[in-house]
């Protein structure tokens, strides 16, 4: 669905990315895991043309879609989850999810309604003031707000900054239902175990490139990665993979 | 203290204080969406005064005078925004705010040509008469003014609060690059709040008209006193933004009544400076509002 070949792109003359490329395929839950500053926001900031791509190509099933305006890009079908949710926060619940779809207008009444009876707290909360919510709400309201826009592609920007464990778990499985229900998601985490658990594939990115590209249980039982990002789990990698695949599936049964 | 003076000055200060309390309103507004600080705000009153003076003078009828300043506002206010600063939208921000103050220069040195140095007057709306509220006396055209703010003021409103258009403004705002992630294309919007900002100035210029007369160059004291009211507001809220406009009419009017009209500018600047210099000055406001993009 979203294909990114040799993508560099950056800040005025000097670039966060480096001929990254990377694929997310329909129906798929594919996650950029990294250090903070590994230019994981950059990657999703350049797909969605809030940075300038300097370099390479960016497709959304196939059509090339990096050097469209931001509204463009939205209208495509792509809808970004922002770092720290960004909402409106003086705006109602409801006034923010009508933001979401201000780029894709049509049935915003029958959206509306599809995300209240996702995230009914959000239905209760509607007259609120979105900065009246807690942690975990707003990035359910950031969620449904991307929603609201009807994308084929979310990209999710570190959904669990913030969350106490518990809402982070409650917020994967939050993602895992999105997709379940045939949307298509990117996530970008510094928080690798939890997105891992819920994702089909994983990259992993390191100043700008991307170092290791394979299925997210793959990842969790690589000794590398381990070492790196899941503070070196250690153990014998067969057992660890057993143990991966158990709790992988414990969070996608919503236990 | 004598009631009657009191009124005397209160009634017009809040007359001309609805006319800074738009230009404000248009500051506040083209400030979040464009990330500019339109200084030629205070001009679209000027010529809103001077060519509805003129189409009147011409033989127009009254309405057709009206809406014919108010859309001359709104035309030229889109013209601002499409040929000075939609081509150096990539430039800072002080280098923007500096082509409006050369815009406001031109606009002012253009009304002089065009329409002469004298100033020009319009009879009232509904005749040169005049009413008596607790022992003040007031021109009857006060009623018009008032009344077209008060309209004025609930159609930007209601536009703000239930129009997608209005919404998006809002966001703005809040904060501008969430505003386009949701993809809103701050350019069209930018077209747009410079022309209603326009029109709204042009407007309160033309219904002011009648009481204050309409000269080449009032346009720098309605901009300077209505930016004071945005300040006042900090640039994001139009609410307050709308009630500092009006507190610096009456404001202006007890300095000139009470102290002497030789200082109320020196009043209205000096209570500017006061409210800066106590929550930080220049340099908070300009991090809040200019640049927040």
């Amino acid at each position: 669905m979203l294909q990114l070949e040799r993508v560099s792109s950056g800040y005025g003359r000097s670039p966060v990315l480096h001929e990254v490329s990377l694929e997310v395929g329909a129906g798929e839950i594919v996650a950029l895991v990294g250090a903070n500053g590994a230019g994981k926001s950059t990657l999703l900031n350049t797909v969605m043309g809030l940075v300038r791509r300097t370099q390479g190509s960016i497709r959304l099933e196939g059509r090339d879609i990096g050097g469209l305006a931001t509204p463009a890009i939205v209208r495509t079908g792509l809808a970004q989850v922002p770092e720290r949710r960004q909402l409106f926060g003086t705006m109602s619940v409801e006034e923010n999810l009508r933001m979401g779809a201000y780029a894709r207008r049509g049935d915003v009444a029958g959206r509306l309604a599809a995300q209240y009876a996702l995230f009914p707290i959000l239905a209760e909360r509607r007259r609120q003031a979105a900065e009246t919510l807690s942690g975990g709400e707003q990035q359910m309201l950031a969620i449904a707000r991307a929603n609201m826009a009807a994308p084929r592609l979310l990209l999710l920007d570190e959904p669990s900054l913030g969350l106490a464990p518990l809402m982070v778990v409650r917020i994967m499985q939050e993602v895992a239902r999105l997709r379940a229900a045939g949307g298509t998601v990117l996530v970008v985490e510094q928080n690798a175990r939890a997105v891992l658990a819920i994702a089909d594939r994983g990259y992993v990115m390191e100043n700008g490139r991307i170092t290791h590209s394979a299925p997210a249980a793959a990842l969790l039982a690589d000794r590398s990665v381990q070492d790196a990002y899941l503070g070196g789990a250690g153990a014998s990698s067969r057992a660890a993979e057993a143990r991966i695949r158990a709790r992988r599936a414990a969070i996608l049964a919503g236990r | 203290m004598d009631l009657s003076v009191f009124v005397q000055l209160l009634l017009p200060g809040l007359t001309t204080g609805c006319v800074y309390a738009l230009v404000a309103l248009g500051f506040v507004l083209c400030a979040n969406v464009s990330g500019v600080v339109n200084f030629a705000q205070g001009e679209y009153v000027m010529l809103g005064g001077v060519i509805g003076a003129s189409l009147l003078a011409q033989g127009m009828p009254l309405a057709a005078a009206i809406a014919g300043a108010t859309a001359a506002g709104a035309l030229l206010g889109a013209l601002q925004e499409r040929l000075t600063l939609a081509p150096v939208r990539a430039a800072p921000d002080f280098i923007q705010i500096t082509i409006t103050l050369g815009v406001a220069v031109v606009l002012r040195g253009v009304a002089l040509i065009a329409f002469g140095k004298d100033p020009l007057s319009m009879p009232g709306f509904s005749g040169d008469g005049v009413f008596e509220v607790a022992g003040a006396v007031l021109p009857v055209q006060s009623l018009w003014v008032w009344g077209a703010s008060a309209a004025l003021l609930a159609a930007v409103f209601l536009f703000l609060m239930h129009s997608d258009a209005g919404r998006a403004v809002r966001a703005c705002a809040i904060n501008r690059q969430a505003a386009r992630l949701m993809g809103v294309d701050a350019e069209r919007l930018t077209l747009l709040v410079f022309a209603l900002a326009g029109a709204s100035a042009a407007l309160a210029g033309v219904v002011v008209t009648p009481i204050v007369l309409a000269n080449w160059d009032a346009g720098i004291a309605y901009g300077l006193k209505g930016f004071v009211g945005a300040i006042l507001g900090n640039f994001r809220s139009p609410v307050v933004a709308l009630a500092g406009g009006l507190g610096i009419g009456v404001l202006e009017s007890f300095a000139a009544g009470y102290v002497s009209s030789g200082y109320k500018d020196a009043i209205v600047y000096g209570v500017l400076l006061a409210y800066l210099l106590a929550r930080g000055g220049v340099f908070v406001f300009g991090r809040a509002a200019l640049l927040s993009r």
